[in-house]
């Protein structure tokens, strides 16, 4: 049980008093408890984390900029850190914990940083990279795709890309597309659409105007997604 | 009524913007403004690019020039992808020089994208 704590706090850069489900897995408040908020021990923790859902993440780094160029969130360059731990907030809400099970550095061709949809390296990534158990998400973080997407979920895959140009949001959204949400709004195409637009739903995770117009933290789920989400195959017991 | 900036850059604010019926609805008119992003470095430069390559129009050359000289990355090889789908013969100028671009993943997708052009 230490050891979660430990391999929590490394992971997230967390120091002093903090509770794993609610600090690590994002668990902002769980129905039928009350000991959250607040520190409680690592085995209470995990007594209540047997009860409810999970989310396995694969994290596979292709463009290495990722890790050297991000400036933050302030800035409009959200770090992967910084996405991950919105994911946690929004899905961690709903009793859906996120667990990051691998982060790796692929070394692949530079031409792989950019995919194209159409073509196999995108087949490549999903059957030959991803490498991870059945059930489990895989999140590629790339510069650039086509079409020029801030991210993409491939239909029939367990998975997204999540491209250079990302809002915080974007990979709890399209991680959302991996486990059958659709967009909340119907947007295809509004001339001068903007985050003011009657019909832009920007208080939902699944908005189609743009997750860079969110203007909650976290933003919401529906019940019916919340339901979807954890009928999908990626939502396992913990 | 005049297309304007904004009606643009709200066409290409969608995390998934559907670039085909925005490309039908707004044709040769969007063109100086996806110019405009380019230039302006916008966050929006990469889908500017990538929709210019969707517009039938001489003029569209312009801009996938503007993308290709961009100093980033992502926006040049977003011309790179453009210039695939480009009905523009003058394109084929552009995929040579960005064969010639310091980026590897920029060299390679445009070598592809005029390979799949010579196809046609």
């Amino acid at each position: 049980m230490g050891s979660l704590r430990v391999s929590a706090g490394v992971h997230n850069q967390l120091v002093g008093e903090f509770s794993v489900v609610r600090d690590y897995l994002g668990f902002k408040r769980l129905p039928g408890t009350k000991v959250l908020p607040g520190p409680i021990s690592v085995k209470s923790q995990m007594d209540i984390l047997e009860k409810h859902e999970v989310v396995h993440l694969h994290i596979r780094i292709v463009d290495p900029d990722w890790l050297t160029t991000r400036t933050g969130v302030v800035n409009g360059l959200p770090t992967v850190d910084e996405m991950i731990a919105a994911m946690r907030r929004v899905y961690g809400g709903h009793g859906v914990a996120v667990v990051i099970q691998s982060v790796t550095v692929l070394n692949l061709p530079a031409h792989f940083r950019d995919i194209d949809t159409d073509a196999d390296e995108l087949d490549d990534l999903f059957d030959e990279h991803a490498n991870r158990p059945e059930n489990h998400a895989v999140a590629f973080f790339i510069r650039a795709m086509k079409p020029a997407d801030n991210g993409a979920h491939p239909p029939g895959s367990d998975g997204c890309l999540v491209s250079a140009v990302a809002s915080m949001w974007t990979l709890a959204h399209e991680i959302g597309h991996a486990m059958g949400l659709d967009h909340a709004d119907d947007v295809e195409l509004i001339k001068g659409l903007d985050c003011a637009t009657p019909g832009c739903l920007t208080k939902r995770l699944m908005t189609g105007c743009s997750t860079s117009c969110i203007v909650i933290d976290p933003p919401l789920l529906s019940s019916d997604e919340v339901s979807t989400m954890k009928d999908s195959d990626l939502t396992l017991s913990f | 009524m005049t297309l304007t900036l904004a009606d643009v850059r709200g066409a290409l604010l969608p995390d998934e913007p559907r670039y085909q019926k925005i490309a039908a609805a707004f044709g040769a008119d969007a063109l100086p403004h996806l110019k405009s992003l380019i230039e302006q470095q916008s966050p929006l430069a990469t889908k500017a690019a990538y929709l210019a390559g969707l517009i039938d129009d001489p003029a569209a050359v312009e801009v996938l020039r503007a993308a290709s000289a961009s100093p980033r990355a992502d926006v040049r090889v977003s011309a790179a992808f453009a210039a695939h789908h480009s009905p523009i013969a003058a394109v084929d100028q552009i995929l040579a020089n960005l064969e010639r671009d310091p980026d590897e993943g920029v060299r390679v997708h445009a070598a592809r994208a005029k390979a799949r052009r010579a196809k046609r």
